[in-house]
């Protein structure tokens, strides 16, 4: 504590701790803020919402663009129904967490503590030194690589290939390696005494037995903390999928987004008609396409992301306080 | 212990609420769509709902014979359809007999995922041609121009079907140069384009007392920018939210630009390469100053940098911009025949006018030169069988039957008889030869008398008989257009900025990144024939602007080399 | 906790042997799948991609080799110094403004009473996700319809360009990333891992509260801030959806960053070559700072 117990009722403190307070509630105010204003504007009815000054608190709130999006009316802007995205969305991240983490655990789990000193700089460097690569470095060369896995190529090689383009696979596949995870793995581990696991060993039991019953219940904390960074990660990932993704049935929630408010600023060319049809723009206004919609689409790809951290939020403190920064 | 129930019981129904089957909540389109008092029916609604199922099936197509995106695949390939006619039956029905008749082919879908139309396809199309796959048959224009797409080896080499085809001879050689290098043809024109018109507002301009003539009301033909900026400073009312006109800030408006005199490119003076940057011509600095006066000076001008070309479509159609360029593909009117109530319950031909663009500083107003094409080509990496395929299938749906069916789908939508080309065609579909085929001419169409005469003027208007730039295509147009944008989205937002040295910051990065190339083969008679001719039409047509031009011709557009 | 049994000498010599034997074939085991992902979606691509850095990639054929050709045409873009500019003004204003105030919201989060702490907890980190962030902060940029404007009207005050003003549009386009604080956490756990009695014994010799944070609070913290802001440069460097989606490259060049470059030559240029040669220039100097910051913090560590 910086300013002690004893002190505390005079005034002079009394005035800075509520200075302080002010502060803190100012600044969740504003970081909460956009959220609340997006739920505002989402059940402003569509006339409404165009207007200024703007109304912070809707008179009359018009779930209509609700409606519209939850039913099959969302074809109306994207091509198919929401629960699609959403669907797309979780089995893209529930599949990279469920194969990135394992993979990436048993690799910080050798590093810390399995690789003598002698190869352990080396090894870490192997896993580690891509990570400092710019993502966009690599665009090509992944695509090619899924195009003709396991071979980056232009064109059909003289061995089979397969191609992992257009489906879920082409996401989750480049994101299984993340050397960050590593990262955080490694440092939790780094902090487990080895004199637990010289026990075990004198027991008899394996490695992976040691692995599985000591070590895994006592990192509860790392896991949740790395489940959740991942989730995150993968969750607002974006341009990976655009690149990749060609079905409309596979696309994420973000790209959706993305999609949707393309939608309404593309880039004219001569001769060519972006967008939504002409012969639905007037009635997809009436239903509330517009900024209306895309705020309540925003939401919507949030609450996960807020509901992930409600979630996890004690494992992460947890999770924190054990783990040590080199 | 109640914590951990909470979050199982969280996790729980987040993954129940998302396999949850459509409707979740709401209603079904018909119902949503299903007219009420308050909001009577707007559009038919059987077409409206059969477009709606094929919409949210198939994608949404483009409309009739637009950019043809789709694969042609002989046998033992994956089955799909043909994109471009997910909107209506008839193209389906046109694809199902074509594949009656031609057993071994089987026409495809291609979907992606990308709705932003073109900004996004041609990196999925790019994608797919280096992975070796790719439609059969595809629209060359998205890689920045024919010129460019051929320059990168990534139009099919099709001079062999060419030489023997019965279109050949009504298809201008001077519009399909592009497509052409070294004596082998690459592309064939795809789609044409119709005149480019202002539409603007009738009943606002009714309501400000702007009248051509009596009754009529509207900007007079031939009005001058400075008619634009009187008449939009009457329209302006930014309480109303109103702007006489949305400028994108991605686009340059060719045909202002034209009416100006200026260039968005012109010839290299020292030979060195083939164009440099034609910014910093007087003409083109003079119609970029007029560009940022209407939004700075006269305050008639809604922009921003998200301003591009759609998003001031919407701004027309949205009722914020009191007049809108349309540069479009169809008949200027069809649509309007279509969205008849695209302002409320008021009809299209109550509320929309057409104009011409308005006279430049010394009186040029050029019409539309002969519409341009946007290409398609043939995949250059198929087999032989393939492409033999998709050349069939191109004249059938472009020219053969296939046409006739869109074509009578189109005017069953307008419920009319059909038009004999949807202005202006540049094949001769076999259905005009047919004594009994009972068709109209476009032109019969135009409903109102004036409309009619706005047509017949902008006809009339002269038009260089040389396309710019010809024979020598313009490289990378997609990049070209990015520098612009820089240039327009400064001068567009920063009322303080130099003209000048903005345009020289710009022109110098065009030149050096963007137009750094000259093209092989170049020949010095290709220039001096377009800028011979473009001098004769100035003088012919536009004797004051000529005055200006010539000043300009002798150091940036005379310069081949003098014998 | 497990129960610790006494070593002897002579078992651990034999459980070495055995024991030498099973952790062989268990770091095997471990690590191969890992290594193999890691070879495959980690270093072959990158390779390649660096190989093609030196060719003239041809989307259709064989590609061409020029060796420093693409970086020659790269250093003679004249939009180059400006892109890095760009970046790098970016990078110091997010750094500047959501690196720092977390540091600060934990040091002051301290002082309040527990149940403050514990709803600040609560309330601080809740993390927006930065697709629905950004796409919700451009639409209150908007100038015709956008809260922030309707705001200053209502005051009487003019409107701003936001977005369009090429002064503050990099400014405007920070704030998404203000939104997530989760790396605050970290901070407010190290924080209280300091014991108490540190600051009432500083307090006692008479430390004013300035004092007390840089001698007691800040040093416990510095590996922690030394690794964030290692990462925090690191993606700071190479953002791309804020910028992209917001403004698309700005009023005239204002908000270009590099990544964007790298995507426009890829993806409207289709030169591929010269857009992983911009890669590369972009992972030199990344390289660059981080073997500075380490020498920065190692000089700092051995005072």
């Amino acid at each position: 504590m910086l300013i002690p117990e004893v002190g505390r009722k005079k005034w002079r403190v009394r005035i800075i701790l509520i200075g302080i307070t002010a502060f803190l509630w100012l600044g969740v105010v504003l970081h909460l803020f956009p959220f609340y204003w997006a739920m505002a504007v989402s059940v402003t009815p569509p006339d409404d919402a165009y207007k200024l000054p703007p109304n912070f608190f809707p008179s009359h709130p018009d779930f209509l663009v609700y409606r519209t999006i939850f039913s099959h009316g969302f074809t109306l802007f994207m091509r198919s129904p929401l629960w699609v995205y959403v669907k797309n969305s979780f089995i893209m991240t529930g599949g990279i967490i469920a194969i990135q983490i394992p993979l990436m655990a048993l690799v910080a789990y050798s590093l810390s503590k399995l690789i003598s000193a002698r190869w352990n700089r080396i090894v870490f460097l192997f896993f580690i030194g891509t990570m400092f690569v710019p993502g966009s470095l690599t665009i090509i060369s992944r695509y090619l690589l899924l195009r003709y896995f396991p071979f980056i190529s232009k064109g059909p090689a003289k061995f089979p290939t397969y191609n992992f383009l257009d489906s879920y696979w082409a996401v989750i596949l480049p994101a299984t390696f993340s050397g960050f995870s590593i990262l955080l793995f490694k440092g939790f581990f780094d902090t487990i005494p080895n004199e637990l696991l010289n026990a075990a060993r004198l027991d008899g039991a394996s490695e992976i037995g040691i692995f599985r019953r000591i070590v895994l219940p006592l990192s509860r904390p790392v896991f949740s903390v790395v489940c959740y960074f991942t989730f995150i990660g993968s969750w607002n990932n974006f341009l990976w999928p655009l690149i990749v993704l060609k079905k409309d049935r596979l696309m994420p929630l973000s790209l959706m987004i993305y999609n949707l408010q393309a939608k309404m600023e593309t880039s004219f060319r001569p001769g060519e008609e972006g967008g939504i049809s002409w012969y639905a723009s007037n009635d997809a206004l009436k239903m509330g396409y517009g900024y209306t919609a895309l705020m309540a689409v925003a939401i919507i790809e949030a609450i996960p992301v807020f509901l992930m951290f409600i979630v996890f939020r004690e494992e992460i403190m947890k999770g924190v306080r054990l783990r040590g920064f080199k | 212990m109640i914590r951990k129930l909470f979050k199982s019981v969280l996790i729980a129904l987040s993954v129940a609420s998302f396999f949850c089957s459509v409707p979740v909540i709401g209603q079904t389109p018909e119902e949503l769509l299903a007219p009420t008092e308050e909001r009577p029916i707007l559009v038919n609604p059987e077409y409206w709902i059969s477009g709606i199922r094929i919409f949210s099936y198939f994608g949404e197509g483009g409309d009739v014979a637009r950019n043809l995106r789709d694969w042609i695949d002989c046998p033992k390939e994956l089955y799909r359809s043909w994109q471009t006619a997910s909107r209506n039956i008839a193209g389906l029905y046109a694809a199902s007999l074509f594949e009656r008749d031609n057993p071994k082919v089987k026409l495809v879908w291609y979907e992606y995922a990308g709705e932003a139309a073109g900004k996004e396809w041609s990196k999925v199309l790019m994608s797919a041609l280096a992975a070796g796959e790719g439609p059969s048959a595809y629209d060359a224009n998205v890689f920045g121009g024919v010129a460019t797409a051929i320059s990168k080896g990534l139009c099919g080499d099709i001079t062999e079907y060419v030489k023997n085809w019965d279109q050949t001879k009504y298809l201008d050689m001077k519009f399909w140069a592009p497509a052409w290098k070294n004596g082998r043809c690459y592309a064939i024109p795809g789609q044409a384009m119709s005149y480019e018109l202002s539409f603007f507002r009738k009943d606002w301009f009714e309501e400000a007392g702007i009248f051509a003539a009596e009754g009529i009301a509207g900007p007079p033909v031939d009005w001058t920018f400075d008619d634009f900026v009187n008449i939009g400073q009457k329209l302006t009312d930014p309480k109303k939210k109103r702007w006489a006109f949305g400028l994108p800030v991605d686009v340059i408006r060719t045909g202002w630009l034209q009416n100006f005199g200026g260039f968005m490119v012109k010839p290299d003076p020292t030979g060195k390469y083939t164009f440099r940057s034609g910014l910093d011509l007087p003409t083109t600095k003079e119609f970029l100053k007029f560009y940022r006066d209407l939004k700075f000076k006269y305050n008639i001008a809604l922009t921003g940098t998200e301003e591009t070309g759609t998003a001031a479509a919407y701004d027309f159609w949205g009722e914020r911009t009191a007049m809108h360029i349309f540069e479009g593909t169809r008949h200027a009117l069809l649509w309007g025949r279509i969205d008849r109530h695209m302002f409320g319950d008021k009809s299209w031909l109550d509320t929309v006018g057409i104009i011409p663009f308005p006279k430049g500083p010394t009186g040029l107003q050029i019409g539309t030169p002969k519409p341009w094409w946007r290409f398609i080509t043939i995949n250059p990496v198929i087999s032989k069988e393939r492409k033999d395929a998709t050349w069939k299938f191109l004249n059938f749906i472009l020219v053969g039957d296939g046409k006739k069916i869109l074509a009578q789908d189109m005017a069953y939508a307008l419920n009319d008889l059909p038009t004999n080309d949807i202005a202006p065609n540049p094949y001769h579909p076999r259905y005009l030869d047919d004594p009994n085929f009972a068709s109209r001419s476009w032109k019969e169409t135009i409903p109102g008398e004036q409309y009619r005469e706005i047509f017949n003027y902008v006809e009339s208007l002269p038009v260089n008989p040389i396309p710019d730039f010809f024979a020598m295509p313009i490289m990378e147009e997609t990049a070209l257009q990015e520098k612009h944008r820089i240039l327009l989205s400064t001068l567009l937002t920063n009322p303080n900025a130099d003209l000048d040295a903005e345009v020289d910051k710009v022109a110098n990065m065009i030149n050096k990144t963007v137009l750094n190339y000259k093209i092989e083969g170049q020949t010095w008679d290709n220039i001096k024939e377009w800028a011979t001719s473009l001098k004769e039409f100035y003088e012919k047509n536009f004797p004051e602007q000529a005055k200006v031009f010539n000043e300009i011709y002798e150091t940036s557009f005379a310069v081949w080399p003098k014998k | 906790m497990r129960k610790v049994l006494p070593l002897t000498v002579a078992k651990k010599d034999k459980f070495r042997e055995g024991g030498v034997k099973f952790k062989r074939l268990s770091i095997w085991l471990f690590c191969i799948p890992g290594a193999v992902v890691t070879l495959i979606f980690g270093w072959y691509p990158m390779i390649w991609a660096m190989v093609i850095a030196f060719q003239k990639f041809m989307i259709i054929g064989p590609s061409k080799w020029i060796g420093l050709g693409n970086f020659s045409s790269i250093l003679q873009d004249p939009i180059l110094p400006i892109v890095i500019k760009n970046t790098f003004y970016y990078a110091l204003l997010s750094i500047g403004l959501t690196f720092i105030i977390p540091i600060l919201v934990a040091i002051l989060l301290m002082e309040m009473s527990k149940k403050t702490v514990r709803i600040m907890m609560w309330l601080w980190f809740i993390p927006l996700s930065s697709m629905a962030s950004i796409v919700i902060l451009k639409w209150m940029y908007n100038v015709d319809y956008g809260l922030l404007n309707g705001i200053l009207v209502s005051f009487g005050l003019p409107e701003s360009g936001w977005l369009n003003d090429p002064r503050i549009a990099m400014l405007c386009l920070v704030l998404p990333g203000l939104i997530m604080f989760a790396p605050g956490l970290i901070y407010i756990a190290t924080i209280q891992a300091i014991p108490k009695e540190l600051y009432e014994n500083a307090h006692l010799e008479g430390a004013s509260v300035w004092q007390q944070i840089w001698h007691i609070s800040l040093p416990r913290l510095r590996p922690v801030i030394s690794m964030m802001l290692i990462l925090a440069v690191i993606s700071n460097l190479q953002i791309f959806s804020q910028p992209y989606i917001m403004t698309g490259g700005g009023p005239g060049t204002a908000t270009t960053v590099f990544v964007m470059e790298i995507y426009s030559q890829a993806f409207n240029r289709y030169a591929f070559g010269r857009a992983s040669a911009l890669a590369i220039i972009l992972f030199c100097i990344i390289l660059t700072l981080i073997i500075i910051q380490r020498k920065f913090v190692k000089e700092n560590l051995d005072e």
